[in-house]
């Protein structure tokens, strides 16, 4: 209260002092007098009681992601002195330990690392991709693409992306990045109330697999119970057999051997040569520039960061402070703008070495700017107008997860991978201990049996052998207009994963919301053809300005799970997204 | 039997297969993908305060086997050590119990008292003015604290285990200190002026030329573990005979305080019958005066009911307007009636009948907003400062431990007792110093809250128990002064009337209006389009800081849900067991 009052002083203050002001420098002089004592009174004032959410805060490091137990795995190996990639490769592989449905060595992802020294952003493609046998016939069946089983398992990436991180940028040694993802797995540890319900949520795929049946489940087909401890000696087993050799011995060696034998005898299509050619990829990030802020991404085979970047230069020619925060206009404006992103997506994305995707095109500015004439501020554009012709869906699971690392000397790793669907094919490796995804869905299997232009049609994304399927990943990083690393963020959440970041995003830049708010705030996705989403929280009075506008609001479950660091007036802030249960923030 | 029998009796038989199935999916704790938030969940009992680390000690008591009371005299005297701000063993407050052999609630009082010269002009100055120095830094400002007296008579009566068993964690972080959050860090930083210029505060609560703890670095309390130790060896009495009594009184007098000897010797807990409400089928359950807060809850409870909240729908015009025309009414009310009951006349049976609420309703329209000025021509409230504590507990054998407690600032008045560690509160400030005259905030007095010799001050604390079907439901309480009242009210709305899950229930935005001054708060996290439309209506509206510190939990079936509010960092929620 007493702040308020000193605010309420400190205002009249200024306007007096101001009032009296009449030469122009002598107003620039004392304003900035102002704004340093206001630095001063304030300066050990990080927390903002104006917020009723506050981010983790710390000065040197920190690591958040989407599971504690992995999350203080990352904040020991910080605290032992590795660097962010190294946290960050401790963090991938513990998170296969601990998080099961979407971390993982069996699946495959992006990672971007922000290198202090040089300041400059290097990106990973681990994504998984697709052995050389695999046809679009394969996949299509009567009910729909195949879902789950060996059929749909892609050449894994996710080892060969950390472990190629880890020797160009880290620290320490890998056995010492791995020693707290093999001791989880060996000790185990408690299965939560979240872990069994999703357990019992996603066993379709699951109880139709010997091994991930007898691993997670009872014989009676019901899941590990909560507060039981979870041990994995195979998976340990693997896990040590990697901290001891490397990759090699998942590409070419033992742990390949269990996966060809696994495959083979169960309709697969992995081979040796599929995994001896797999390799993770350098790729140029992508940028833009939002209000000043610059954004970087994914490029191609994620196609998220395309549509990111595409929905804030959309955005970029509309007043959205003036609009406010989660407003029906403001609303209406992301949603428009993210139909037009999104429209794009469908012809346009697709693996860079196997197509070419007109990136500077769909980012040009002058581009957006057409796109964002043709948004009328008062009544939604049909969908029709937008795209022609039904548009069928890649279904593309919400199960993926992000973690955000940054060291003491301000180096950065921005990771997301996934299995594709929670728990991914439900295939566990019997004598590795491991789930595999089941990415192979992700690609455009409809490409030349229709004529109909949609996500699952399109010749970006079809089907070739050694070919990664496109994905939205994000992982994503913003700098301040002064250049300084601001923002370390990414999330899961399918096709809604460069919505949900745009929506971040823009809730600090133009809402100015305090960090933990930004992500904590509900958020609303648009889909191409399909009715606006809003996850719980928006006003009533909200809800029908937008029907008045012309949308049809339907409730969603939640969205997305934004584990970020924001940086700022020289502390690190750490926001876990609650949305999913467990999620952690760490730091010192 | 014909077609149409036939595929009734399908019908029927598929109902029934498919809601067997929702009835057994309906005993797990469901985790709710639709929220952004989600509770503790747990079985074994839970505590929930503004400080993890003392919700641990509470939990580590019942996971011995202590009761709810065991576990909520440890924690509170815990909080007294790691949330010097609120946590107390100089101020005062209000236990809820409600105890499953008795199968009855209590009130206890432990609210502070004024000393015997206390006199209702103590802080009028010379030309008759309003003295805030005097009111609120001074050691004037102390009442005779209750605290200490008011735990010990809960666990003698309530609770099962020793005194010293509860004593102990407490002790142990004294003596062996705790890490400093960021929280702490930063308060003791905004307030180093005013709490370095004492000498034994500074000496406690800061380094060496009066440097502030950062965060991460651990804090050694010496004094305050000789305190904890006296009491131990000695019970209360230590505190209001032996030799922690004899310290307070020395200090008094060498600077020109109230207390004596008599005063300490005098202090009473006093046992009070809750009041009692009721809302759409459940029991309101709540804190009496010296408080405030109980009586005028349950009134706004009494004046929504009549009306769909929910179909209004949360965070919409329609229903902050409603709920703010009901808080003016009761806040009205409120400077008009309450006060300290063994001292005056409280209507309380008046302020909680459904028909007084329905006839307060006539008043108030949907459309427009109504006038502060046209409400009563009363006198509005001595201002309460937000930094007050609550902490929640439930047990496995249904026992219930509601207990808000404050210095009444943030550190009370600033004043340590040399040699105890014991920080004074600042209580006498929640008197009405002078009747027509504005204090701190602007707020004015009126009688029936004057300042007069052994009488508690009035407050708003609301430790609160919700009963379903007889059995406790949902515990709840928060600081936050004058806005305790509304903060209770909308959590327990938003549980029983929006069905939000318990953290969801807590974390959502508040509003707040006390009938004078004539604004509506508003917390952020509200939409733009709702404030326009509020506007329209004719409501003042200003943007706040964040409101009270709710510390929750709710019991269903075997599991406890533990909600702690972000609002204050640090605040945590613990399970006996998962």
């Amino acid at each position: 209260m007493e702040l308020q009052i000193l605010d309420a002083l400190r205002q009249e203050l200024l306007l007096l002092v101001l009032r009296q002001m009449k030469d122009r420098y002598s107003i620039v002089f004392f304003s900035l007098l102002l704004c340093l004592s206001n630095n001063t009174l304030f300066a050990q004032t990080t927390l903002d009681y104006d917020n009723r959410i506050h981010p983790e805060l710390a000065q040197d490091y920190m690591v958040v992601s989407q599971n504690h137990h992995s999350t203080d795995a990352g904040y020991q190996i910080l605290k032992q002195g590795g660097n962010a990639i190294d946290a960050a490769v401790a963090v991938g592989f513990a998170l296969a330990v601990t998080l099961p449905r979407a971390g993982n060595i069996g699946g495959g992802g992006f990672m971007l690392i922000y290198s202090a020294d040089s300041q400059e952003v290097s990106a990973i493609d681990y994504r998984s991709a697709a052995p050389v046998t695999a046809t679009s016939e394969m996949y299509l069946t009567e009910s729909g693409v195949v879902r789950f089983g060996h059929l749909v398992n892609a050449v894994p990436g996710s080892v060969a992306g950390l472990i190629k991180a880890h020797k160009e940028y880290g620290k320490l040694s890998l056995k010492e990045v791995l020693r707290p993802a093999i001791q989880l797995a060996r000790k185990g540890f408690p299965v939560s109330y979240d872990l069994n319900y999703v357990l019992d949520w996603g066993k379709n795929s699951m109880l139709a697999n010997n091994a991930s049946k007898k691993k997670f489940y009872n014989p009676k087909d019901k899941p590990l119970p909560v507060a039981s401890i979870l041990k994995q000696p195979k998976l340990a087993r693997t896990l040590n057999i990697i901290a001891n050799k490397g990759d090699q011995a998942f590409y070419e060696g033992e742990i390949a051997d269990w996966i060809v034998e696994d495959s083979l005898a169960n309709g697969g299509l992995i081979t040796k040569g599929d995994l001896a050619n797999y390799s993770a990829k350098d790729r140029v990030p992508i940028e833009s520039f939002y209000r000043g802020y610059k954004i970087v991404s994914m490029p191609p085979a994620a196609s998220g960061g395309i549509v990111l970047l595409q929905i804030l230069n959309i955005l970029e020619n509309f007043d959205l402070t003036k609009s406010g925060h989660n407003s029906a206009s403001s609303i209406h404006l992301l949603s428009e703008a993210m139909l037009r992103a999104y429209s794009d997506r469908m012809k346009y994305h697709g693996d860079p070495d196997y197509f070419n995707v007109p990136i500077d095109g769909l980012l040009d500015k002058h581009y957006a700017k057409e796109r964002a004439k043709s948004i009328n501020s008062k009544v939604k554009t049909p969908s029709e107008d937008i795209f022609p012709g039904k548009i069928p869906f890649i279904d593309e699971s919400p199960d993926t997860t992000h973690f955000s690392v940054i060291d003491s000397d301000g180096n950065a790793v921005s990771n997301t991978y996934t299995l594709g669907s929670s728990f991914g094919s439900g295939v566990t490796v019997p004598e590795g201990g491991f789930l595999l995804n089941n990415q192979m869905r992700n690609f455009s299997h409809l490409y030349g049996k229709s004529d109909e232009l949609s996500l699952s049609t399109s010749s970006a994304n079809k089907l070739e052998p050694g070919k990664r399927m496109i994905s939205t990943q994000t992982p994503t990083l913003v700098f301040s207009p002064e250049g300084d690393l601001m923002m370390i963020l990414g999330s899961p959440g399918g096709g809604r994963i460069p919505n949900i970041l745009a929506q971040v995003i823009s809730n600090v830049i133009d809402h100015k919301l305090g960090f933990a708010e930004a992500v904590m705030a509900p958020r609303i996705n648009q889909r191409v053809g399909k009715n606006l989403e809003l996850e719980s929280g928006f006003s009533p009075d909200t809800i029908e300005l937008l029907k008045v506008i012309g949308h049809q609001p339907k409730p969603s479950t939640t969205m997305g799970s934004v584990q970020a660091i924001f940086l700022s007036q020289g502390y690190i802030h750490g926001v876990s997204d609650t949305r999913r249960p467990g999620a952690k923030a760490k730091g010192n | 039997m014909s077609k149409i029998i036939y595929s009734r009796i399908t019908f029927l038989i598929l109902l029934l297969f498919v809601s067997s199935i929702g009835a057994k999916t309906q005993d797990l704790p469901i985790i709710d993908y639709s929220s952004i938030t989600h509770p503790e969940i747990g079985t074994g009992g839970m505590v929930v305060s503004q400080r993890k680390i003392a919700s641990e000690v509470g939990a580590q008591i019942l996971r011995e086997g202590g009761n709810a009371v065991d576990a909520a005299v440890a924690t509170a005297l815990a909080l007294a050590v790691v949330l010097p701000r609120a946590g107390n063993l100089g101020g005062g407050g209000f236990m809820l119990i409600y105890s499953e052999e008795l199968k009855k609630t209590v009130a206890i009082d432990y609210r502070e008292m004024a000393p015997l010269q206390a006199s209702r002009d103590m802080f009028l100055d010379s030309n008759g003015n309003y003295d805030r120095k005097k009111a609120q830094f001074s050691l004037l400002s102390a009442g005779v604290p209750g605290t200490v007296a008011g735990l010990h008579y809960a666990l003698k009566k309530y609770g099962t285990l020793s005194w010293e068993a509860v004593i102990d964690p407490a002790i142990t972080l004294a003596e062996n200190g705790f890490e400093v959050p960021h929280d702490l860090s930063s308060v003791l930083s905004n307030y180093r002026n005013r709490l370095t210029a004492n000498e034994a505060t500074s000496r406690a609560y800061y380094k060496i030329n009066k440097v502030p703890y950062r965060a991460g670095e651990i804090i050694k309390l010496p004094d305050l573990a000789w305190s904890l130790k006296e009491l131990k060896k000695q019970g209360p009495a230590a505190f209001y005979k032996g030799k922690i009594a004899e310290k307070i009184v020395a200090e008094m007098e060498r600077n020109g305080g109230l207390i004596t000897s008599e005063d300490l010797a005098n202090y009473k807990v006093k046992e009070r019958v809750p009041v009692k409400g009721t809302y759409k089928g459940y029991e309101i359950v709540s804190m009496p005066p010296s408080s405030s807060g109980g009586v005028h809850l349950i009134q706004m409870l009494n004046m929504l009911e009549p009306f769909s909240l929910k179909e209004m729908g949360f965070g919409s015009a329609q229903s902050i307007h409603l709920m703010s025309e009901v808080m003016k009414r009761a806040y009205a009310d409120r400077s008009r009636y309450l006060g300290d009951t063994d001292f005056v006349s409280v209507p309380l049976r008046g302020l909680t009948n459904k028909e007084y609420a329905k006839a307060l309703l006539k008043e108030i329209s949907l459309t427009e907003v109504s006038s502060s000025a046209d409400i009563s021509n009363g006198n509005p409230l001595p201002y309460e400062s937000p930094d007050t504590t609550h902490f929640s507990v439930m047990d496995a054998k249904g026992n219930v431990v509601a207990n808000t407690y404050t210095l009444n600032f943030s550190y009370g008045s600033g004043i340590v007792i040399p040699g105890t560690g014991i920080l004074m509160n600042n209580e006498m400030d929640d008197f009405s110093s002078k009747k027509g005259v504005p204090n701190a905030y602007g707020l004015v007095g009126f009688e029936a809250n004057e300042i007069q010799a052994q009488k508690r001050p009035l407050s708003s604390m609301t430790p609160t128990i919700v009963f379903k079907d007889q059995k406790p439901y949902l515990v709840l309480g928060s600081p936050g002064g004058s806005r305790i009242i509304t903060t209770v009210l909308q959590v327990a709305i938003n549980v029983l009337e929006h069905d939000m899950n318990l953290k969801q229930a807590v974390i959502s935005p508040r509003i707040h209006h006390q009938w004078l001054p004539d604004v509506l708060l508003m917390e952020e996290g509200f939409s733009s389009d709702t404030i326009a439309l509020l506007k329209e209506k004719g409501h003042t509206i200003r943007p706040s800081r964040t409101m009270g510190s709710v510390q929750a939990i709710i019991s269903k079936d075997k599991y406890f849900y533990g909600a702690a509010d972000p609002r204050r960092p640090e605040a945590g929620a613990v399970v006996v067991s998962p």
